[in-house]
């Protein structure tokens, strides 16, 4: 089972994503501090770092909804959250920052699916309010992505009606149905029962086989060396060490990532 | 006198007087409940210029009591040069007061509302307004309607304020029929059975809506 990606990506030498100097306080505490990232496209990275270190807030401030005090965000070579004028950057309208949303996917720790709505509605609603797709080509769509993540037969069924993992995986179809260029993933198995786990990574191990460019905020370390191309380690709002999956998870270079590694691995996650 | 003599003189006045008190609350519920809307809209603004004076416009208008909103509606304002009929005063003074409260009523649904719902409406590139009117609102509905209807209610027995006022309600009818017989009893207990009514018919209503709009079930985060 692979995921569809519908468009197929454009041909491009921009990386997918380029975060630059990114600053976010909250208070005094400083959130994100002069954090730079750069993600291929089709690359997976993973994000790990103990609870409070940044990560969460990279990812609300790559897509915006958490904006962030200096730096820039580039998704595909444009700019987030902000429009390129004559005279410099300038802050993007509401208008604009749709759209810039529109082709960033993100899945959250606690699903958030419209309760009121049945899954094909939670899937369908964004790209026909949005991108203005016709209801018959968004409904098509909504069945393929549910197909892939192996939930056909739930279209009719409401978010209450399904378990943790079921949701989850709604969550992931309804941000893919966008067509997103980069997917985030904040803590996206940190809510559910451990044997619910491992159908959401599964979705997420096929996204990545399909070729998407992801972010994942995890947890899930089997998860982060299998799948990813490069883990990245978060504390106090710094990226203290990056790098291929098993150098960073198993020969760890900095004390940090050692003590957090080592706390992680004694609670048996 | 048997009681049938001493009311039937006063029936049609009664009758003008329920109707008068009808059309009253009907008003005021109407006409307050989009300003309401609107109010714990902008409440909740992230705009700070538009949070401001509805925030000050609420705060004020529950701290102030009914009765002088009114008598500034009818005695004052004409000195002001603004002079308006007894039932246009006592409806403005009544939606000045029943918007700020109903407001609160509002506010409270949608606050209700995990902030989760829009952060995703947001991240999916959906606008404010179609996250209101397709995610947020639905949702709300349905639990605002009890303190909504408790309002609405509170609001109907209130237009007994507008006797205060020059308007012909159920009250000051009920009130004009006792001095002139000379017999309270009667009228007073009458018209207490007729807000009665009204009221009871309002909380009907409230159970059918109730029933109607059942709250979407809360997803489950953990199965």
């Amino acid at each position: 089972m692979s995921i569809h990606l519908p468009d197929p990506p454009k041909v491009s030498i921009a990386p997918m994503v380029e975060v630059t100097g990114l600053r976010k306080t909250y208070g005094s505490v400083v959130a994100l501090d002069d954090v730079s990232l750069t993600v291929k496209r089709g690359e997976v990275v993973a994000i790990i770092g103990a609870s409070g270190s940044g990560k969460s807030t990279l990812l609300r401030a790559i897509n915006f909804l958490d904006p962030p005090e200096a730096g820039t965000v580039r998704v595909d070579g444009n700019l987030v959250g902000l429009t390129e004028g004559a005279t410099g950057a300038r802050r993007a309208t509401e208008i604009e920052m749709r759209r810039h949303r529109a082709d960033i996917g993100m899945v959250f720790q606690h699903f958030n699916l419209f309760p009121h709505f049945t899954v094909l509605q939670n899937i369908i609603e964004a790209p026909m309010a949005v991108r203005r797709t016709p209801k018959a080509e968004a409904v098509a769509t909504a069945r393929t992505l549910l197909a892939d993540v192996g939930l056909a037969d739930k279209e009719r069924a409401f978010p209450a009606e399904l378990s943790g993992g079921q949701q989850q995986r709604v969550a992931i179809a309804r941000a893919l149905a966008m067509k997103p260029r980069v997917m985030l993933f904040d803590e996206p198995t940190s809510a559910l029962d451990p044997e619910l786990v491992g159908e959401v990574l599964r979705v997420m191990r096929d996204l990545a086989e399909g070729g998407m460019t992801m972010l994942v905020v995890t947890h899930e370390m089997g998860f982060a060396e299998e799948v990813a191309d490069r883990v990245v380690f978060f504390d106090s709002g710094r990226i203290v060490e990056e790098g291929a999956p098993a150098d960073v998870l198993r020969a760890p270079a900095h004390p940090r990532t050692r003590a957090f590694l080592q706390r992680v691995l004694r609670r048996g996650l | 006198m048997s009681l049938t003599e001493i009311v039937t003189p006063y029936l049609p006045g009664l009758l003008s007087g329920f109707l008068m008190t009808l059309w009253l609350s009907a008003a005021v519920i109407l006409v307050s409940t989009p300003l309401a809307l609107l109010l714990a809209l902008l409440r909740d603004s992230h705009n700070f210029w538009l949070r401001l004076p509805a925030t000050v416009y609420v705060t004020i208008f529950r701290m102030v009591p009914a009765l002088i909103v009114l008598f500034f509606a009818f005695y004052a304002l004409p000195q002001l040069g603004l002079r308006l009929k007894p039932v246009t005063a006592a409806i403005l003074g009544m939606v000045a007061v029943g918007a700020a409260y109903m407001s609160e009523d509002i506010r409270g649904g949608l606050q209700a509302i995990d902030r989760g719902q829009w952060k995703a409406a947001r991240a999916l590139g959906l606008s404010h307004a179609h996250t209101l009117r397709r995610i947020i609102l639905p949702q709300a509905l349905p639990l605002v309607v009890p303190p909504y209807m408790t309002r609405a209610i509170i609001m109907m027995k209130g237009t007994s304020l507008a006797s205060m006022v020059a308007v012909g309600d159920l009250t000051a009818e009920a009130v004009r029929a006792s001095s002139i017989t000379y017999q309270p009893f009667i009228f007073i207990i009458l018209a207490g059975a007729v807000y009665l009514a009204i009221s009871a018919a309002l909380v009907i209503f409230q159970h059918w809506a109730e029933a109607r709009l059942k709250p979407a079930p809360m997803a489950r985060r953990r199965v």
